[in-house]
């Protein structure tokens, strides 16, 4: 008989492993309980096409417009480093969350209608409506020949925030790119410099080069996704489309003091 | 005290006002607005980019790329870096701006080493008439109590891709612009900043007072990497050089071009019928001698007629027939990647790493092979031989690299439109192989009686020229230049064959497109 003397760190662990096995059971036991009614849609379903939160809502004094819609998943080419962390694989994804932010003329430095605004912070708070869970990231810039320039990302949203009746709140907050020499440089905002006729914050006030963010909200339900084609758009946020301009006591930091 | 305080107030701002719309400068500095130092047209002429000088210009913050400020500034140096044409490389109209480039400027002195050299980045500005730019205050590299506006600079401009953004595969720019970090030459210029140079000046196409001196063009294709296609072409151009040397030339041949592939198994692949749309009538008859042609010329055997007779080699027969040999082999190459851009267009796969992009790339890469042993004589039907006057198409190697231009434009922006340019290409290339049996016949009947070397040399390339084309007119009877002997290929003969092949070729060449066979000695 070979007697193997285990240290008491290892008994413990045998014991934590029962604990969690117990509670692994009473999990599923409370899990199971029917008075819980299921979900009507529980993982987002396979959609073609794009399912519109926000169209064309007016910015910067009507000077830009935003648009906030929701894609398949896509498989992108991913840059060296993704602020914000690395991008979800198109396989691992089940939405690619776009921002479209265009001029709507020449001015503030466009040149004509649906022209991109580069170099734009843009920053996705996805809220799970029924636990309040929130997934905060950021769309990094894209470029593709149907989309255009963009700000995306593709994101594995039932894995990330659970499947929610309620559906889901999306906000998104934009600040102005940062100033040449900034410590908040990054790859995709790496610095910029203004001309005389633009710099004064007057000018810019309200707009997306503004000294506040811009906000611009939307929801959506899982259901949604069966709608696209039917040119339905979000349904789930109210209000959606709704732009806050001036920003709200929230949304707070972020742009840069030039 | 209130009024003063209001009118002090006033003051400042209107001081600060006109400070900040006259900033300090170098009062050498010259007194334009703006001149364009010379522009690019980049990817396929897709995207251009306009390199401009000006006065300083006032920039918030002052101090940018931590060694320029306004107040020490000499001039504005600025890159418009735009779209060309609408829907490409994430732009939707003509003019958009092209963000998310990194400029690399470097400047340096050429009149007095002493300046030395000024590297730094461009960084993207903002304005509300000039839109989007790259552009910086620059201090010139001059020598610190030099006039920095007497002196000559190398301006050079490079354009890198630090990979940051997202790529959609739909897109084109998986390739050099959004991926690549290797750089894109955007200008080199020699210029003299100033009025007052102390170097002479070739003020041609100047503006104001700024003189430009000399603008080297910049690439345009490829838009994607094709380093292996690349690598093949200069294997072969390597190989061609070491003529008359065939052993050496052999060993070229089947040596990895470090892609793990021999031109040797290239060209074998190409012998394939199942690679070309089945309209093209590329047989396997038709391929059946098109790798061994190259093999055997290479080991002095005889091909055909040539090269080799019983035993007698004709090492300048059998040269022709190497280096006219490679060139079907990439011409069928060529051909091929046009079949499989056109195949993959309606599907939307049109990006330049496994798209249509990359194909026509590809097209590009091997056309280069072409363009080197496609002499200028038959690209742009230089002197008479063509008929008084040369009244045939000429420009036509120019032409091919703005049919492969204008597709990859096309491509990169869905494709619509590209069968038009496989059109010119195609046409165009036939027009070049026509024109150059054309031209071996002129030279096979220009010969000295009883210099039989160099007639053969001229017959061996007409007929490999006519091997690349032969499939255009598969019943067309050559062997009126299978005969080696000189005396028997009269005039009548030369003009008579031309005759018939000009007329085998009616459905491909218009009338513009052909010689006069009356015009054969």
């Amino acid at each position: 008989m070979i007697m193997i003397n285990r240290p008491s760190s290892e008994k413990y662990a045998d014991q934590l492993v029962r604990i969690m096995g117990l509670i692994g059971i009473l999990s599923l036991l409370i899990g199971c309980d029917s008075s819980s009614p299921p979900l009507a849609v529980e993982t987002v379903p396979d959609f073609t096409g794009e399912l519109i939160l926000v169209e064309d809502a007016p910015a910067s004094s009507g000077n830009m417009s935003i648009t906030l819609e929701i894609a398949p998943p896509d498989m992108i080419l991913e840059p060296t480093e993704p602020v914000g962390g690395g991008l979800t694989p198109k396989t691992a994804a089940d939405i690619h969350f776009e921002a479209q932010i265009r001029y709507s003329g020449a001015v503030l430095g466009g040149k004509a209608e649906g022209e991109f605004v580069p170099y734009l912070n843009v920053n996705l708070k996805l809220t799970n409506r029924d636990t309040g869970k929130s997934l905060d990231t950021t769309l990094v810039p894209h470029v593709g020949i149907a989309e255009g320039f963009h700000y995306a990302r593709n994101i594995a949203l039932v894995d990330t925030l659970k499947a929610s009746e309620a559906g889901y709140d999306a906000k998104v907050t934009i600040t102005a790119p940062v100033q040449a020499g900034s410590s908040q440089q990054t790859t995709i905002s790496p610095g910029i410099a203004m001309r005389s006729d633009i710099a004064p914050a007057h000018e810019r006030a309200g707009s997306v080069f503004g000294l506040k963010p811009v906000i611009v909200t939307g929801g959506f339900l899982l259901g949604d996704f069966k709608t696209i084609g039917s040119g339905k758009g979000g349904t789930g946020g109210g209000e959606a489309g709704e732009v806050t301009l001036p920003p709200t006591e929230e949304a707070t930091g972020g742009a840069y003091q030039y | 005290m209130r009024q003063i305080q209001i009118v002090m107030i006033l003051l400042c701002t209107i001081m600060a006002s006109y400070t900040f719309a006259q900033p300090p400068k170098d009062p050498r500095s010259p007194a334009v607005s703006t001149a364009e130092l010379g522009k690019a047209e980049l990817f396929g002429k897709t995207i251009e980019a306009v390199v401009e000088v000006a006065e300083v210009t006032p920039l918030v913050p002052a101090i940018v790329n931590g060694q320029v400020s306004n107040n020490l500034a000499d001039l504005h140096l600025q890159v418009r870096l735009f779209a060309e044409r609408e829907q490409v490389f994430g732009a939707r109209n003509i003019g958009d701006f092209i963000p998310y480039q990194r400029m690399r400027v470097q400047i340096t002195n050429r009149s007095n080493p002493g300046g030395g050299i000024l590297t730094f980045d461009l960084l993207p500005t903002l304005g509300n008439h000039e839109g989007w730019q790259y552009g910086s205050n620059v201090s010139l590299p001059s020598e610190p109590l030099g006039d920095p506006f007497n002196d000559q600079y190398l301006l050079e401009i490079t354009m890198f891709s630090d990979n940051i953004l997202a790529v959609h595969y739909d897109a084109v720019p998986p390739s050099a612009l959004f991926r690549d970090s290797g750089g894109v030459p955007i200008l080199s210029i020699l210029t003299s900043f100033g009025s007052s140079g102390n170097i002479p000046q070739t003020p041609t196409g100047s503006s104001g007072s700024i003189a430009p001196t000399g603008v080297l063009p910049a690439t345009t294709m490829p838009i994607g990497n094709v380093d292996k296609q690349r690598a093949l072409v200069s294997n072969f151009e390597t190989m061609n050089a070491a003529l008359p040397d065939f052993a050496t030339a052999s060993i070229l041949y089947s040596s990895d071009t470090g892609f793990g592939e021999t031109l040797k198994t290239s060209f074998t692949k190409y012998e394939d019928p199942s690679r070309y749309a089945a309209n093209r009538g590329i047989t396997a008859a038709v391929l059946a001698s098109a790798e061994d042609n190259v093999a055997n010329a290479l080991a002095q055997n005889p091909i055909g007629n040539d090269c080799n007779v019983n035993g007698t080699i004709f090492p300048l027969e059998c040269g022709e027939w190497v280096e006219k040999g490679a060139q079907r082999m990439f011409y069928l190459n060529l051909l091929h990647e046009l079949d499989e851009a056109i195949e993959k267009v309606p599907a939307g796969e049109i990006d330049a790493i496994s798209g249509a992009g990359h194909n026509w790339d590809e097209a590009w890469a091997f056309w280069q092979a072409i363009r080197g042993t496609a002499t200028s004589r038959e690209g742009n039907c230089e002197g008479g031989e063509f008929g008084p006057p040369a009244n045939i198409d000429c420009d036509l190697v120019d032409s091919i690299d703005d049919a492969l231009s204008a597709g990859a434009s096309d491509i990169a922006s869905g494709g619509a439109g590209i069968q038009t340019h496989i059109s010119i290409i195609e046409t165009r290339l036939a027009q070049i192989f026509y024109l150059a049996v054309y031209h071996e016949i002129f030279s096979m009947r220009g010969k000295a009686p009883g210099d039989v070397e160099a007639f053969g040399k001229a017959r061996a390339e007409a007929r490999a020229f006519f091997s690349n084309i032969n499939y255009l007119a598969p019943s067309f009877d050559a062997t009126a230049i299978d005969d080696r002997e000189q005396a028997s290929f009269t005039q009548t003969r030369a003009q008579d064959f031309m005759q018939r092949l000009s007329s085998a070729f009616a459905n491909i060449l218009t009338v513009a497109h052909r010689g006069n066979p009356a015009t054969i000695p």
